[in-house]
């Protein structure tokens, strides 16, 4: 039997199938509604509010504040990672609210992915503000203890610092330069993927690799 | 005639390329019922801006392709298929049922089954007759892709078929 002959036997099917099958309407009229992008479009509005929140109160906590203060320039580089990610969301928003079904398969697929993998985005961004771990450090003991602790470090304190901070660089970079979908092939960015954005995530950068694969044997 | 007489009157039509392509990506009961479902909720989003420039079958295919790839459900949530009350939104008959026993389309459907998501909605519509151009199309990929991809899935099946065979 070859795929010639199949096809016969495939297209066959068309009148049973026809004939065999019933159409539930009710069932049919209210199921309509329950369109499965609309829990993960509420998601991303809840993340968006929350992090527009952050990002206000940072700049009011910038306002109250204005100094040239370790708090105070903490305060505003933590609030660059908050609007870049308040601007993942609303993308995100926009993006969910682009679906189209109808089109070419290759172009949704690639935004599914780009909607599934908004926690590993977040994972990123969250990672490459380590290197400025310092920010959390020194915001963190004014807004808890009333202490602004860069006054008490010392130049070798200071020095400690920035050389960590340096030091989380590359690693830094090179984590996030793992984490593709076309390094799935990689046991623990497989696991790492799957445990940031779960086996949908996964499912989907397989998908990408096989268009990715299609694209360059083209 | 309404939006939903329209829409109701184009799945009676067409309701073999639903449970065609339900059945090629979903091998338990529970997951082509969940799959159908959101095809069907997908088609009727997109039914008031359907664009008469393609063919009906296409574009429903192209939906319900774009739907089955990106399904996904977690196995955990799958129940058995003991459920009484019929309550699908579509019902298959038991001769329907009995016809689909049939080796040859046992042996396809498993096949496709064991396709990657993109190869098994090539094969879908190769098995339909379209067109190398249309297949491309659908996909978004070029017409040579589509014919090295069709090679080599025809290989495959020779391959997995003549292995059954010297069984």
């Amino acid at each position: 039997m070859n795929l010639e002959q199949l096809k016969d036997t495939w297209q066959g099917q068309s009148e049973q199938l026809q004939n065999g099958i019933n159409v539930n309407e009710q069932k049919l009229k209210a199921e309509q509604t329950k369109d499965s992008l609309k829990p993960v479009m509420n998601k991303r509005i809840v993340e968006a509010i929350f992090t527009l929140v952050i990002v206000i109160l940072l700049w009011q906590y910038i306002v109250a504040n204005f100094a040239l203060t370790a708090p105070v320039v903490s305060a505003a580089i933590l609030n660059v990672f908050a609007i870049i990610n308040l601007a993942g969301n609303i993308g995100q928003i926009a993006l969910i609210k682009q679906i189209d079904y109808a089109k070419p398969i290759s172009e949704v697929q690639k935004q599914i992915f780009d909607i599934r993998q908004h926690n590993l985005v977040f994972t990123k961004l969250v990672a490459l503000s380590l290197p400025f771990y310092g920010s959390y450090v020194f915001l963190g003991f004014d807004l808890l203890f009333g202490v602004d602790l860069y006054k008490g470090l010392d130049v070798g304190g200071i020095f400690a610092l920035v050389l960590g901070g340096i030091a989380f660089l590359p690693a830094v970079i090179w984590f996030n330069r793992q984490l593709r979908f076309d390094n799935i092939s990689t046991g623990w960015v497989s696991k790492m993927i799957e445990s940031i954005g779960g086996q949908e995530l996964l499912a989907a950068a397989k998908v990408m690799n096989t268009l990715h694969t299609n694209e360059e044997s083209a | 005639m309404t939006l939903h007489q329209s829409f109701t009157a184009m799945i009676e039509h067409n309701k073999g390329i639903i449970y065609k392509v339900a059945n090629g990506y979903c091998q338990h009961k529970e997951d082509r019922n969940d799959l159908v479902q959101e095809i069907m909720v997908q088609l009727w989003r997109a039914f008031d801006k359907y664009d008469e420039q393609y063919q009906l079958s296409t574009w429903m295919y192209r939906i319900s392709l774009n739907v089955a790839i990106s399904f996904y459900r977690k196995s955990s949530k799958l129940k058995e298929d003991s459920t009484e009350i019929n309550d699908d939104i579509l019902q298959v008959n038991e001769d329907l049922a009995e016809q689909q026993q049939d080796e040859n389309i046992r042996l396809l459907y498993e096949f496709i089954g064991g396709l990657n998501p993109l190869d098994k909605a090539i094969i879908i519509l190769y098995l339909e007759s379209h067109t190398h151009q249309s297949i491309a199309d659908t996909l978004g990929i070029s017409q040579t892709n589509v014919a090295t991809k069709i090679a080599r899935i025809k290989h495959k099946l020779n391959h997995q078929f003549s292995n059954k065979e010297s069984k």
